[in-house]
């Protein structure tokens, strides 16, 4: 006889169950609709959860973290594009080159969840994952501590680029979270773009972003 | 040092800080956390048998810092704003904003689940273990495992369905 207990029903939805035991219980849901509906939200909070951090995944890591690994302390100095100056046995070349790649992409330790960002725009010339995570940096400052209107700007002369973004106004949203909408403008040599969006904080102190449709790209 | 410690550890990174991300509910916090038990396991790499998971055993010390923490933890709190209903912006932005935001309620209704039912729930559904993968990271017995797995997502559940927090559907963004 098998038991409906909330211990099997989860394991039977994880595929933890021998397939005997699975073809059972799969049989005696059809007659037990109190059972089913335990199913059913044990598939559906399962599914939630695995889609409420998937986004982590994708963030840049934080230098601090890169730096432990490359056996550094958390406030080791950096010259140029050599990351580890400190005391502590160095890794072997080709590890270091990857911790040293993966540190120089990623210089601003700021975090975002973003949206595959439906509109692309050509850039002269330049790498663009440098660029996006140049603009993330000023973009994190300006939702995070930016009074509406104050353009927060900087540049990164290694690729010829220019950046603002400003807050434009403050939003109100339902489920409580704070939302702003911004507008970001990035030149590099003669192209320039600009982007709209609307960021909101989540509870963790990250920052959903998406891009609204573009103000025009100039020339 | 050995070099596959350090470069399984550099490919782990962004899952320990998923881990820590769903354990404290905070980005700063999460990696804090992240931080020390790389910090812990630099030190104890001679204690790591290469060919065994290195993901079980820094989720391992993780957890156990992490429980080491909680009575010294601090909370970190994000703005919230009045809930107010206005004027919309376009359809498809408020669906992805809404599911967006959907999500941001679900990751705060994990944090606020107890510990030991929360560190199951991320290492099963999040991380992607098995029972008895979970069951040696936690050293629980594995009928532990589903018990508090079980309790953690049917709870879940009953709270995103009964609470209103995140609907934005027919709430609108509005300016002020």
């Amino acid at each position: 006889m098998i038991s409906f207990d909330e211990s099997t029903l989860v394991a039977y939805v994880d595929g933890e169950l021998d397939p005997g035991t699975a073809n059972e219980i799969e049989r005696a849901l059809t007659q037990d609709a109190a059972a089913a509906e335990t199913v059913r939200a044990l598939r559906d909070s399962a599914s939630a959860v695995r889609r409420a951090f998937s986004g982590v995944i994708n963030e840049p890591i934080p230098e601090r973290l890169l730096r432990i690994v490359a056996g550094e302390s958390e406030h080791g100095t950096l010259a140029g594009r050599r990351p580890w100056l400190g005391s502590a046995p160095r890794p072997a070349f080709a590890l270091a080159a990857t911790i040293a790649f993966l540190m120089i992409g990623f210089g601003s330790g700021y975090y975002f969840h973003q949206a595959v960002d439906p509109y692309s725009y050509e850039i002269a010339s330049g790498e663009t994952d440098t660029e996006e995570v140049y603009s993330n940096d000023l973009l994190y400052k300006a939702l995070e501590k930016g009074a509406v209107g104050e353009e927060y700007s900087g540049e990164n002369t290694a690729v010829d680029a220019h950046g603002s973004v400003a807050v434009v106004q403050d939003l109100r949203v339902a489920s409580g979270h704070l939302c702003r909408e911004f507008r970001s403008v990035l030149r590099q040599g003669k192209a320039a773009r600009t982007k709209l969006g609307i960021g909101c904080r989540n509870r963790d102190g990250s920052w959903e972003t998406l891009f609204l449709q573009p103000e025009g790209a100039t020339k | 040092m050995d070099d596959t410690f350090h470069r399984q550890l550099i490919a782990l990174l962004p899952r320990l800080r998923r881990f820590g991300r769903g354990l404290t509910g905070s980005v700063d916090d999460g990696d804090d956390l992240v931080q020390a038990a790389l910090e812990r396991a630099m030190s104890r790499s001679h204690q790591w048998t290469p060919g065994t998971r290195l993901d079980s055993w820094m989720f391992r010390i993780m957890q156990t810092m992490r429980l080491n923490d909680l009575t010294a933890s601090r909370r970190r709190h994000g703005n919230s704003q009045v809930l107010d209903p206005d004027n919309a912006t376009g359809g498809d932005l408020r669906d992805e904003l809404e599911s967006r935001l959907m999500l941001d309620h679900v990751r705060e209704q994990v944090a606020l689940l107890p510990e030991e039912q929360k560190s199951v729930l991320l290492l099963v559904c999040v991380e992607g273990l098995s029972y008895k993968e979970t069951a040696n990271t936690l050293d629980v017995p594995i009928g532990t495992v589903m018990s508090r797995l079980a309790r953690a997502r049917l709870s879940l559940q009953r709270t995103l369905e009964n609470s209103h927090g995140a609907k934005v559907s027919n709430r609108r963004l509005k300016s002020i």
